[in-house]
């Protein structure tokens, strides 16, 4: 086996979200940086199905028995589909342990899963800063939404993100773009839920989409095609956005088919000196050197890498003094709400598809108005309203010309309202290392254990009940609601462990990211999470990214680090 | 509810589904009765015309083309072989086999051998007594399967997609509320 070694100013590990941004800002304050892929490569334009219609999928969408069972995990969800199978994990080839059931989606190429994310975008707030501490849960943030303000500023001026400002305290307004337009139903909706109930709002989804041109990438086309890959640019991914950027100082390597199998710890300095890679294809193992690590891998695959990097000063795992790595996996449950249909407006019709729907923003546990005394913390809504096309058919027993005909015509509205809860962190959500067994590559693999608990159950049945009581008041009948407890890690928002604190003794991060026992070590992806809000989390990871990524270029001038 | 619809309705609502628009300019088919076999993979040559028969009794010729203008049996013919468990497949050719034992002796020919109007009788009494009313039953789950293959093969095709449907890749904006015929 070869062993070479390269050296840089800053290693980013992973390619996606936040680590995308890391190579950015690293990148244009003069670090040669190293960007460690363990995917292939996508580059910006490479997406094969972004122009096919549905007819030109053989199987019009669907997937083949072979294709299930590669794809059993990332099957799991309603997502993955012909068009867009390639940038999905082969579960066969990445195995894991669920010690509870678990599902774990995942997207191994550059960009990770900002070429598949759900592009939502809400700021978290105080509300969600200052929630452990005042409730006695886990630990305090270290942040609070001030420190945070301005580095949402900062990436969403350069992301691009459209919406609506509402005022809000707990939903902070970001530096919007113009906002997309509800449809008629949505208006009608909107005017029932604000004046029936107090403080119950709702607004355009905030999403990762460019409405007019923005920093040379093109404007949304309104054709949802999203997770085939833009052709425009027009939503946010690293490699339409970030990378570009980061490429553009000169200042950037990035390097493929790269497993981070760990960091690599130097006693005598006290610091990491750099990462040990083993090359996907070649299976070569090979070390890169830098004088900081920013660790983007995602929750678990960052968690992954740091478990695995053991040391005599760190036989569990790098940083973990406080035996949190690993601690505390949340993710937000979803899978309950309600839907209608609306009766009128028949002579009305939306032009364009929008990728994007409408967002209910968190009205419990608020105040004291809207204290609940069954569970802490609260949710928001996702959906929208549509005209139902030819698939309302499919599961009638009717047949023949009549039917044939109509479902060529428009069908009725409906309206779906989609909660989106918080999840608590229990210590015990944890995940490890299992190695006893071993992947293709002779890694070990993650076990993971984690369950949603009674206050996410309580929290479910108001999250129901609400959505259905909203629709009913604004009209819609057959009105329906559903409830069904997923797995953990089926929202695709997985956070936590390896959480940020104020005390080393019970956190592995600092403010900043910044491992407390090696300082030049940054986790800046969901893994760093105190606790998950209820709001989609990326936009939050990349300021979280992007403060990190200034904080370490300052103390590394000041020779800190 | 089950898992399965559960997480159709949470897609469905977050807008990841094909959406299907308005109806637009109605296409005058001209079709031809004219028998031929049709090329399979999996379904004999009689199977392949039973389905064939049965694909126009679900989605048949009206001024817009009916399902065997459009071959839609080639489609269902296609998903047997390659998207089709084993188990799901034999299934089905169990119960399609089934279907034309019990058509020929009530119609006292095969099924796809008699008139457009007679299929349509019976398939409507044979959809009431095990479609309609059973909701378990080993017949309603090949209906219902067929049928769903069939209007995939036929309202996402091509010619239903581009000609019939309205049209339009890359609409470019997006207004939320306008008449039906803009829409």
């Amino acid at each position: 086996m070869l062993k070479q070694t390269y050296t840089y100013d800053a290693i980013v590990i992973g390619s996606g979200i936040s680590g995308g941004w890391a190579a950015k800002e690293l990148c244009e304050k003069g670090l040669k940086t190293l960007v460690l892929e363990r995917g292939n490569s996508i580059s910006h334009g490479d997406y094969p199905t972004a122009m096919m219609d549905t007819w030109d999928f053989p199987h019009r969408g669907k997937l083949t028995p072979e294709e299930k069972k590669q794809y059993h995990v990332q099957s799991r969800t309603g997502f993955i589909r012909e068009a867009n199978k390639h940038h999905y994990v082969n579960d066969l080839e990445n195995p894991y342990d669920e010690e509870e059931s678990f599902d774990w989606i995942r997207g191994y190429h550059t960009g990770g899963r900002s070429l598949m994310w759900g592009r939502q975008c809400y700021r978290w707030s105080d509300l969600d800063f200052e929630a452990n501490l005042k409730e006695g849960i886990a630990v305090d943030w270290p942040i609070r939404y001030k420190d945070l303000a301005p580095w949402y500023d900062y990436v969403e001026r350069f992301a691009g993100i459209s919406g609506q400002k509402m005022g809000l305290d707990h939903l902070p307004d970001s530096q919007f773009l113009p906002p997309m337009e509800m449809n008629c139903v949505e208006k009608e909706v909107k005017k029932s839920i604000e004046s029936q109930f107090k403080g119950r709002y709702m607004t355009i989804g905030r999403t990762a989409h460019l409405t007019q041109p923005h920093n040379g990438r093109g404007k949304c086309q309104f054709r949802n095609r999203c997770d085939r890959g833009c052709p425009y640019g027009a939503y946010f991914s690293s490699q339409s956005t970030t990378l570009p950027a980061a490429q553009a100082t000169g200042n950037l390597t990035i390097r493929h088919d790269s497993i981070v199998s760990a960091i690599i710890y130097d006693d005598q300095n006290q610091r990491a000196s750099g990462v040990r890679v083993i090359d996907a294809q070649t299976e070569e193992v090979i070390e890169f050197k830098a004088r900081i690590i920013f660790c983007n891998a995602s929750t678990l695959g960052s968690t992954f890498i740091l478990l695995n990097s053991v040391s005599s000063r760190f036989p569990n795992g790098l940083g973990n003094d406080s035996d949190q790595l690993g601690r505390n996996l949340m993710d937000h449950h979803y899978n309950v709400g309600a839907g209608g249909d609306f009766n009128g407006l028949e002579d009305k019709h939306y032009k364009g598809t929008r990728p994007n729907g409408i967002y209910i923003p968190r009205f419990r546990n608020i105040d004291k108005a809207s204290h609940r005394d069954d569970y802490i913390r609260g949710f928001g809504y996702q959906g929208g309203a549509r005209r139902t096309g030819w698939n309302r058919g499919i599961r009638s027993a009717a047949f023949g010309a009549e039917f044939k005909d109509a479902l060529l015509k428009p069908g009725p509205w409906q309206m779906y309202l989609v909660g989106f809860g918080e999840c608590l962190p229990y210590e015990d959500n944890r995940v490890k290392l299992n190695k006893d067994k071993q992947d293709k590559w002779g890694q070990p693999v993650l076990s993971i254990n984690a369950t949603f608990r009674e206050n996410e159950v309580k929290m479910r049945k108001d999250m129901a009940q609400s959505a259905a009581e909203m629709l009913e008041a604004s009209g819609l009948k057959n009105v329906h609601s559903w409830n069904d407890l997923h797995a953990v890690g089926k929202c695709i928002h997985e956070m936590g462990t390896a959480r940020m604190g104020n005390d080393p003794k019970t956190s592995v991060l600092n403010k900043f990211g910044q491992m407390h026992a090696v300082p030049n070590v940054f986790v800046t992806d969901g893994a760093c999470m105190t606790s998950s809000a209820c709001q989609n989390p990326s936009l939050t990871y990349m300021a979280l990214t992007a403060r990190a990524a200034h904080y370490a270029v300052n103390e590394m001038k000041k020779l800190t680090i | 509810m089950n898992r399965r619809v559960a997480l159709q309705r949470t897609a469905l609502a977050l807008g990841f589904t094909i959406s299907t628009s308005t109806a637009g300019m109605l296409l005058k088919s001209c079709t031809s009765r004219e028998e031929k076999n049709i090329p399979t993979n999996i379904l004999s040559p009689i199977q392949a015309k039973l389905v064939d028969e049965l694909n126009e009794c679900i989605l048949p010729t009206t001024d817009t083309p009916g399902a065997k203008t459009l071959q839609v049996v080639k489609f269902v013919d296609l998903m047997l072989e390659e998207v089709f468990s084993e188990e799901k497949r034999t299934s089905f050719l169990k119960e399609l086999n089934a279907f034309a034992q019990v058509a020929q002796s009530n119609l006292g020919s095969p099924f796809y051998e008699s008139t457009f109007e007679s299929q349509n009788t019976f398939l409507q009494t044979w959809v009431n007594e095990h479609v309609a009313v059973d909701q378990d039953s080993s017949q309603r789950t090949f209906f219902q399967t067929l049928k769903e293959v069939a209007m995939l093969g036929y309202y996402a095709s091509e010619q239903i997609g581009e000609n019939i449907l309205p049209y339009n890749p890359i609409p470019g904006n997006y207004d939320g509320c306008v008449d039906l015929e803009e829409g």
